[in-house]
């Protein structure tokens, strides 16, 4: 080891960085001590205080080892700390660092409230940040940030929020390539105008009832749930766009052409039956398509969905590579245009795996014909899982089903398999 | 550059010869760098690597040199993100060696400039250290402490925080 000249071991030291390791370090000798100054990370986990007896304060102790480091660039920090702490630490190496991961864990902090300045606006002296990430931040009041000119990553996880306050937050990186909102509550209506944004994902408590409208020409992958009322006008690089509702109805979906659409997932209670068409139809290149919408209806009644031809489905989505059919979908296939009068030429080109949710036993014949049309049309075909949810039924219709499907099953066992 | 079928020979400190691909020489920036200036023909002094290590640096250099080959030929289908766990899996059993040689391919990789050897045997030895207390890690690198007792007085008070187990 003596051996090993100092900029490899510095090298060495930089792939430490947890906070407990760089302090038992900087204690085996004088050469390691002199090692430490060159790491570019220093990471607090939660714990790193639980056994803190000495004088020092968590905050100080942070600082002091912040002080030693030339030019930090990252700094983690999941361990508690203050308002007062933070902007000491910020006082130092604000200007160098280039990513900031925080716990701020006040949404419940009832003082955090009249806090002034508050820890979020002291996260505003790391001007030249790249990256940011806070955990469980109470955002109702707007901070007093300046623009953050190199932001290009955002994610803010476990939030109180209000939204003229995302607004600011949101004007103060502008250039933001990525952003992740997760578990965030509080808001109503969100619009969001990045120009550069290329990932979006988020994640809304509540009621499912919030309205959203995003303006970013770049936007390559989108991910939400929670809302019920969607405008993205601009969508020629959408690859990936998956919507979902847990708690409230999506009954407005507006995008613009999804040409470049490669994977769709729709999720949720209860749609109403225009958005689902609309998104259907919109993304008929679609490669992944993951259909799980439990019900329809455009008011509070939840209704099965109606017929959906198993032909025409097929035939304008014919880039289709993998489909899971979970929810009412599954249901709701039929042929309606009886496949012996359908042409000879109808077949479905690419689908290679399929995987369904099968609920009940009603219509059994029906979507008996559906599984067997689909290995017989699926030149492609490789595996077709079949899962099986409690079928509540004492009606010997459901053992007759079940026995319909093993048969099946057994039958085609190079493909199918059930769950 | 030459056809991957060609080889060359590269001489260690202790003057044993150890053939390689031309493909496995391209994995070092020193030895392509040398080959661009001296051509083929001649064979490549080592003198900073000892045949040991020159051994375990060779079979590096292949190991990586097929898996990228692999890659190019099925246009990455074949090998996709499995390959590469795969290959990250051979890496660490790879640098299970005593702490000396693990060194000495430190060393090598940082003079034949193979970057993805000297961050995997780097970080090798970084895992080594984590978790550990400082009498821990003097013991496994045989290191002597040369801090006064006042001086390591002062870093046992500043540091207690980090060592104290339940």
């Amino acid at each position: 080891m003596e051996s090993l000249p100092d900029a490899i071991l510095q090298f060495i030291m930089s792939h430490i960085n947890n906070a407990r390791d760089v302090a038992a370090c900087s204690c085996v000798s004088k050469r390691w001590k002199d090692s430490l100054p060159y790491i570019k990370t220093l990471y607090f986990p939660r714990n790193s205080f639980d056994n803190n007896s000495g004088g020092e304060t968590p905050d100080n102790i942070v600082r002091r080892m912040i002080s030693q480091i030339v030019q930090l660039e990252e700094l983690v920090v999941y361990s508690p700390f203050s308002c007062a702490g933070l902007a000491s630490w910020l006082s130092l190496v604000g200007l160098s660092l280039r990513q900031l991961e925080l716990r701020m864990d006040n949404i419940l902090d009832t003082q955090a409230l009249n806090e002034n300045p508050s820890k979020l606006d002291c996260v505003g002296a790391a001007r030249n940040l790249e990256s940011l990430k806070l955990w469980g931040v109470l955002m109702v009041n707007s901070p007093k940030w300046d623009v953050f000119q190199n932001l290009k990553n955002l994610e803010i996880i476990g939030a109180r929020l209000e939204d003229p306050v995302l607004s600011v937050v949101l004007r103060s990186c502008p250039y933001l390539t990525r952003l992740l909102l997760l578990g965030c509550e509080g808001v109503r209506s969100v619009s969001i105008d990045l120009p550069y944004l290329e990932e979006c994902k988020m994640d809304f408590y509540g009621l499912g009832n919030i309205s959203l409208s995003l303006k970013s020409p770049k936007i390559e992958s989108l991910e939400v749930q929670g809302c019920s009322w969607i405008r993205v006008p601009e969508t020629n690089h959408l690859r990936n766009l998956s919507i979902s509702n847990n708690a409230g109805r999506v009954y407005m979906v507006d995008f613009g052409k999804l040409t470049a659409l490669e994977s769709l997932t729709m999720r949720g209670v209860q749609w109403c039956w225009d958005a689902i068409c609309k998104m259907l139809k919109l993304s008929s290149e679609v490669k992944h398509l993951y259909m799980k919408v439990e019900f329809t209806g455009d008011f509070e009644a939840l209704q099965p969905f109606p017929e959906i031809d198993f032909v025409d489905f097929f035939n304008s989505h014919p880039k289709l590579h993998k489909f899971d059919i979970h929810g009412a979908m599954f249901a709701a296939l039929c042929q309606k245009n009886s496949l012996k009068h359908v042409d000879s030429g109808f077949m479905i080109p690419c689908l290679e795996d399929v995987v369904i949710t099968v609920r009940s036993p009603l219509n059994a014949e029906q979507k008996m014909s559906t599984l067997e049309s689909l290995l017989k049309y699926g030149k492609s075909l490789r595996t077709m899982v079949i899962k099986i949810l409690q079928m509540k039924s004492s009606h010997s219709s459901a053992d007759d089903f079940f026995d319909e499907v093993c048969k099946f099953t057994y039958q085609n066992h190079k493909i199918v398999r059930i769950e | 550059m030459a056809s991957s079928s060609k080889t060359i020979t590269v001489v260690s400190s202790d003057g044993d010869e150890f053939e390689m691909t031309m493909k496995a020489a391209e994995q070092s920036k020193l030895i392509t760098h040398m080959l661009d200036e001296f051509g083929v023909s001649d064979k490549v002094p080592l003198y900073n690597v000892n045949s040991e290590t020159m051994a375990k640096v060779m079979e590096y250099c292949k190991k990586h040199a097929d898996h990228e080959a692999a890659k190019e030929e099925d246009g990455g289908a074949a090998i996709g993100a499995g390959g590469e766990e795969e290959l990250k899996k051979w890496d660490d059993e790879f640098l299970k060696v005593e702490n000396g040689l693990l060194f000495n391919i430190i060393l090598a990789a940082n003079y034949l400039e193979i970057k993805s050897l000297l961050d995997s045997s780097c970080q090798a030895v970084a895992d080594m250290i984590k978790g550990k207390t400082p009498e821990q890690i003097r013991e496994i690198f045989n290191i002597k402490n040369d801090f006064t007792p006042e001086e390591e007085a002062k870093l046992r008070s500043e540091n207690e925080w980090a060592f104290q187990e339940d």
